[in-house]
């Protein structure tokens, strides 16, 4: 007699468990969290599949089980190319394994899988070569996530170079710039885009020394760019994002950093960021990360 | 003798896959492709390139979709949010038809980003007839439903695979996209004929073919799109068109993508098929004799 069929629901989830259990499917069968999920007074997992001419029941599940991780590294080592670079295949992988297993994908997108991978590896790995450079492979991570983020980010029309030399010479503190959505300003600690850019280039970088560094990812047009930025640059764009008015933002940028410096010593710092602040603005704006300047 | 289609779809012909490697060739050469099907969560979620991407090629060819994330066949609720997504990109790129596959992709709110197996049985073809009548009600527009590759069979699988899509199609009143390569492939790894498949395929429901290569492991055959099509699938996809009389057909290739000249002469090799498909009193090219499909 036919045992009564297992439920949609439960089968599904003994399935779904199995395939994406990081042992495989010969170590998923015999797992006890796996083998509680046997649905429809199952006792085993040849209870619920059949072999076929060549291939045990288990072995046809891990047809699936074996691709379920390598489709899932496949595409964060597209993302985070910097990261497996600087940590090996080896130690790649068992990242992933790791990520893949305690993260499982919860969204159709595929875009946004790689989204907690920073977070992960700042604060959760316990990969050992992770553990060894975590500073740094979080912030190159940050990155690497940064230019995915930037890539998909809504599109804004930039504003042109003549809205910007319109804007009369007495309204510019008053000026807010308002930058597109595909843009990104980070402080890094290590300099993690010069690393990344010598992955890109097949230099075989080493892991440099800490460097405080400070980074732009944009768009222009479609493509997603890294542009290295000044301290000061860093603190400007930033404050300017926070929608602050640009007389603000130089006063923020003075600011920060500035504690126990002489009025004097203020005031000789807001001049040279001022005597800068044409040059910046043509290139930024030329680089098309404005997308609208009210004054 | 010719078998209308049931919904009307018109045979646009020979196309392709749409895939991020050639790009820059059918934008910048626009060859004659007769249409492209669009990966559709590709184009999801995204406001970067690739929907400026969609947009130019829509502009020029008529567009498919397929997706891979509908999950059809879970027992989760539908994801509304998807569908709304998906409808929206269909109004988009005018879509000709838009489809997924006969599966489920996850469960429980995960997302294995697999086509995973369902049992064929009354149970589960019950569960699917109604998913698909809601998503083509939210859609408003048939579902063209493609059979899976797939690797392991079910104990309480009642119905060969061919007659449980049958059957799903005809009673939730939807399409099919016959993939013939995944013919080849599920025979191959059940021990099944592709003459008793096609036997079982109601032809008035196919709305599109697919053809593919794959990778013959031995033991089984893995859906991989990463070769050209072998003989057998020619024989398949040959009988099919002279069974319709003549569907649209898309090549995939997914992985070691070749140049687009290559992709397209291997396109090309569907013409004479097709032709054949078509012209009344014409035979089909003289193929190799047929060889015993085996598990």
């Amino acid at each position: 007699m036919r045992a009564a069929p297992a439920s949609v629901d439960a089968l599904q989830r003994w399935f779904q468990a199995a395939v994406m259990h990081p042992g495989g499917a010969e170590v998923a069968a015999e797992a006890r969290a796996i083998r509680r999920l046997l649905p429809a007074r199952a006792q085993r997992l040849e209870d619920l599949l059949l072999p076929s001419a060549r291939m045990n029941a288990r072995e046809r599940l891990d047809v699936y089980a074996s691709s379920y991780f390598l489709r899932l590294r496949d595409v964060l080592k597209l993302d985070f190319a910097g990261v497996a670079h600087a940590l090996g295949d080896d130690a790649f992988d068992d990242l992933m394994r790791e990520y893949v297993t305690r993260r499982p994908s919860t969204s159709f997108n595929l875009n946004d899988y790689g989204a907690d991978v920073p977070g992960f590896i700042a604060r959760k790995s316990r990969v050992r070569a992770v553990d060894q450079r975590r500073a740094f492979l979080a912030e190159l991570a940050t990155l690497e996530r940064a230019v995915e983020e930037v890539f998909h980010a809504p599109q804004a029309a930039p504003v042109a170079l003549e809205r910007l030399q319109s804007i009369p010479p007495d309204r510019w503190t008053d000026a807010v710039f308002s930058t597109i959505p595909a843009l990104r300003v980070f402080q890094f600690s290590f300099p993690v885009n010069g690393y990344l850019q010598a992955v890109i280039d097949k230099q075989a970088p080493s892991v440099p020394p800490r460097m405080a560094t400070w980074t732009a990812v944009y768009r222009k047009g479609w493509k997603p760019w890294r542009a290295r930025l000044s301290r000061e640059q860093y603190l400007l764009l930033l404050a300017l994002m926070r929608g602050r008015p640009l007389g603000a933002a130089i006063a923020a940028v003075v600011r920060t950093g500035s504690r126990g410096d002489s009025k004097a010593a203020r005031e000789r710092k807001a001049e040279a960021i001022f005597g800068q602040l044409g040059a910046w603005f043509q290139e930024w704006t030329a680089e098309g990360i404005f997308r609208e300047i009210r004054v | 003798m010719a078998i209308r289609n049931r919904f009307g779809f018109p045979d646009l012909g020979l196309g392709l896959g749409l895939r991020s490697v050639h790009y820059s060739t059918i934008l910048e050469q626009h060859p004659p492709v007769d249409f492209f099907e669009i990966l559709t969560e590709n184009y999801l979620d995204t406001e970067g390139r690739p929907v400026w991407i969609v947009d130019q090629v829509a502009a020029h060819y008529p567009v498919v979709m397929h997706g891979v994330s509908l999950n059809l066949g879970t027992a989760d609720p539908l994801d509304r949010a998807y569908l709304a997504k998906v409808k929206a990109l269909a109004e988009r790129v005018k879509a000709r038809w838009l489809g997924d596959h006969v599966c489920f992709t996850g469960v429980a709110g995960k997302n294995s980003h697999d086509l995973l197996p369902v049992p064929y049985d009354e149970t589960t073809l019950k569960h699917l007839v109604r998913r698909t009548k809601q998503v083509q009600e939210i859609l408003e527009r048939p579902l063209v439903l493609e059979n899976p590759s797939t690797y392991v069979t079910f104990k309480q699988s009642t119905m060969h695979e061919a007659e449980f899509i049958g059957r799903l199609a005809n009673e939730a009143d939807c399409g099919l996209l016959l993939d013939v390569n995944n013919i080849y492939v599920s025979c191959r790894n059940h021990g099944w004929e592709p003459d008793e498949y096609l036997a079982h395929v109601p032809f008035d429901r196919v709305t599109q073919i697919h053809i593919a290569g794959h990778t013959d492991k031995g033991t089984h055959c893995v859906d991989t799109h990463s070769k050209p099509v072998i003989e057998r699938v020619w024989e398949i996809y040959a009988e099919a068109e002279r069974r319709t009389g003549g569907r649209s057909t898309i090549l995939e290739w997914d992985d070691d993508i070749p140049s687009f000249e290559v992709t397209f002469a291997e396109l090309q090799k569907a013409a004479p098929f097709k032709n054949a498909g078509k012209a009344p009193g014409r035979r089909a090219p003289k193929r190799p004799a047929r060889t015993k499909v085996v598990a």
